[in-house]
């Protein structure tokens, strides 16, 4: 079996007393795509500037293309990082703006045109070349951030948040992108809070909380092993639904979601709990039931999970 | 909406510990430094540096060197075997701000015993001694005045008959008494290049203007750190073979670039429009201008590292340029600053460079006389450059 693109073993990170990321092992192998989850305060941030050498870990070793991770190592070069922000020249074209980075990752002379010309077409924006960065589409800004961070050939690709603040036709050419890029053997760390993205996209997935690994695995079998098979119910009130149908929903062992009239529950495979019944029930009350659902959990009911569940960690 | 408004930035302000203090603390801090440079300046209480020689023995000229140096309104240094020579090498070099020689008896009647040496960029500094010099005669002499008066009278009158009063009458009105009064001579220090008196006060302000100009121009390009950081440029370069240092390398040598073109261009306008003589050291002009474009930008570098947000850059450097071109020489040359103010402008890059500019446009200094002044400049720019680069790499990383 070839060696993971990235590995990391038993790393742990402190910010003076704080510990930052706890005894966290995980890796990447050669065209996979790996989701890195977690709430804020996961420690999402300090294992990317770990990765990069930003940070010297105080425990662990980390290893790209199975060379340890130092300060100053030439092997940083291995890793190409799409920032959260736009991390583009606004001044310049997409063209100038890879040309400038291809030279700082030490490309030189004939060198340069091809590798920006590919990276151009790798992202789909050869036709929008000479324009200016500042007159894109943010969708086509995240394209070329993508495009900036492939040009040295690196065997890792950090992914920081890449589709945040696109509309749903930009972020879905991204992820094809994304898995473009895989497919040609990038190994991907896609840290995200878009957990649809993450389910879509994601070979295996690390779940992070307070610094220590949750979970890591495939999606499937992440949520096989939370749910073992259980359904989620959800009812969702019309709005202005008052505090009598809090405390009922309450008392029927459902839970607030992020969305002030949606609530969630959790069902048993074989003891499904009646929720036509229960929306019955509610209606009777004069509480208005626009919609109830029943669906396989995904990543969002893991996270919602985790939100209600108590300080606990997991071993890895 | 008003109120919204005034409250984004109230809290940006707020927020903004670094940006908060120096919007607040440098409103007083400038003007000391201002009002104590320009009370000075106008309030005629100069902290001038007086270089005396004395090459006469008689006992009333004695006294003037002794009042002279007894007195503490200026500073004098005083060498028994400072001749004519010394003083205009002294002057001219900047060692003091004027010359002072007493040359002949002052008692004499009709001599000019005492000759003021200054160097064209100071000339102010000239007038003001030859004042406080009658004063000390005046105040410490005073038998010597009547004497000397009564001599005057005798040599022009021959007695004080009436018709010998209506010849002194006669001789105050004329020209001749005036110019036989008149003991102080006032003279520019000789120097090795021919350069009018004009054009030495033009070329004091060619580095006066660089230094400052460069200073907030290189700033302006430095800010750029400030979007790198904010917008994960930094993040993606610092992956990169040769991380934050080669990030540091390529703005220090833009920012030179560019400043050199700048400070020649100053050159340029100085050399057409004000009749400076430049054709003759071209290779030392453009050396000077890369030292002064160089300290500019390490110095736009480090503070670019240590700002954390545009606010505080933008007010930190308005801050320090204002700073360095008061203390430095740039807005009011440093003889006409309290004593400490002087001292405290050789930290500063605009005194050296204003040395620099000077000595090789005006003074007509050699490459000894300038390889001090290269030298600090030479020094400063590298310490800037490795505070920076050192910042920098911790910064970044943590």
């Amino acid at each position: 079996m070839d060696s993971p693109v990235l590995s990391v073993e038993n790393v742990s990170v402190s910010y003076g007393a704080r510990k930052a990321v706890d005894n966290l092992s995980f890796d990447i192998r050669t065209g996979e795509i790996v989701g890195l989850l977690g709430p804020n305060g996961a420690g999402k941030t300090t294992i990317i500037k770990s990765v990069c050498a930003q940070i010297i870990p105080d425990s662990g070793v980390i290893k790209i293309t199975g060379r340890a991770v130092k300060r100053g190592a030439e092997n940083r070069n291995a890793v190409g990082l799409v920032p959260q922000d736009i991390g583009l020249y606004m001044h310049m074209s997409a063209r100038e703006n890879l040309s400038a980075f291809a030279r700082m990752f030490g490309l030189r002379g004939a060198a340069v045109a091809p590798t920006v010309d590919r990276a151009l077409s790798d992202v789909g924006l050869s036709a929008r070349a000479d324009d200016l960065v500042s007159g894109l589409s943010g969708g086509m800004k995240r394209r070329i951030n993508y495009a900036a961070a492939i040009l040295h050939g690196p065997a890792l690709l950090i992914l920081d948040e890449p589709t945040a603040g696109v509309d749903i036709p930009a972020r879905d050419a991204l992820h094809d992108v994304t898995r473009k890029l895989a497919a040609a053997g990038y190994g991907v760390l896609l840290v995200t809070h878009e957990l649809e993205q993450a389910e879509q996209l994601c070979d295996r997935v690390l779940v992070m909380k307070n610094g220590v690994r949750r979970d890591f695995d495939t999606p499937a079998a992440l949520l096989h092993r939370e749910f073992e098979g259980r359904s989620e119910g959800l009812i969702t009130l019309e709005a202005g639904a008052g505090a009598e149908a809090a405390s009922r929903l309450h008392s029927l062992n459902f839970t607030p979601t992020d969305h002030p009239n949606i609530w969630h529950t959790e069902i048993s495979k074989d003891s499904a709990q009646p929720l036509a019944a229960i929306g019955q029930s509610l209606e009777n009350a004069g509480i208005d039931v626009r919609e109830i659902t029943v669906r396989k959990p995904g990543l969002t009911s893991l996270f919602h999970k985790m939100a209600l569940e108590p300080q606990t960690e997991r071993a890895s | 909406m008003i109120w919204a408004i005034f409250k984004i930035m109230a809290l940006r302000l707020w927020r903004d510990k670094g940006a908060l203090a120096l919007a607040f603390i440098l409103p007083g801090f400038i003007y000391a430094v201002f009002a104590a440079i320009f009370s000075t300046a106008s309030g005629g209480k100069l902290d001038m540096r007086v270089a005396l020689a004395v090459t006469d023995a008689a006992p009333a000229t004695v006294r003037l060197s002794d009042a002279l140096q007894s007195q503490t309104d200026f500073s004098v240094t005083f060498d028994s075997a400072f001749d004519r020579e010394a003083i205009d090498e002294r002057v001219r070099l900047g060692t003091e701000d004027v010359g002072l020689i007493l040359s002949d008896d002052i008692a004499k009647p009709g001599a000019q015993s005492v000759i003021i040496i200054y160097e064209p960029s100071r000339k102010i500094a000239a007038d003001m001694l030859s004042g406080q010099v009658r004063q000390i005669i005046g105040r410490d002499l005073p038998d010597v005045v009547l004497a000397k008066q009564i001599n005057l009278v005798t040599t022009l009158a021959g007695g004080l008959t009436p018709a010998q009063s209506g010849a002194i009458n006669a001789a105050l009105e004329s020209e001749a008494l005036t110019d036989a009064t008149d003991f102080i001579s006032v003279q520019p220090a000789r120097r090795d290049v021919d350069v009018p008196e004009g054009d030495a006060t033009t070329a004091y302000y060619v580095g006066a203007t660089a230094i400052m100009f460069l200073l907030f121009s290189a700033m302006q390009g430095a800010a750029l750190s400030l979007e790198e950081r904010g917008s994960g440029i930094t993040d993606r370069l610092l992956l990169g073979p040769r991380g934050a240092m080669a990030m540091m390398a390529g703005k220090f040598s833009f920012l030179s670039l560019q400043g050199t073109v700048q400070a020649l261009i100053i050159v340029a306008v100085a050399a057409i429009f004000f009749k400076i003589s430049v054709t003759g050291h071209l290779p030392a002009l453009l050396f000077i201008c890369v030292l002064a474009a160089s300290v500019a930008a390490a110095i736009a570098l480090l503070v670019s590292v240590i700002a954390k947000s545009s606010v505080q850059m933008n007010t930190a450097s308005t801050f320090i340029v204002l700073l360095f071109s008061a203390l430095g020489g740039s807005m009011v040359p440093r003889f006409m600053m309290p004593g400490w103010m002087q001292s405290a402008g050789s930290f500063t890059p605009n005194a050296w460079v204003i040395d620099l500019f000077y000595g090789l446009l005006a003074r007509g200094s050699d490459a000894s006389q300038l390889a001090l002044p290269a030298l600090i400049l030479a020094l400063i720019t590298a310490g800037c450059l490795a505070l920076a680069a050192l910042l920098s790499h911790r910064l970044m990383r943590f």
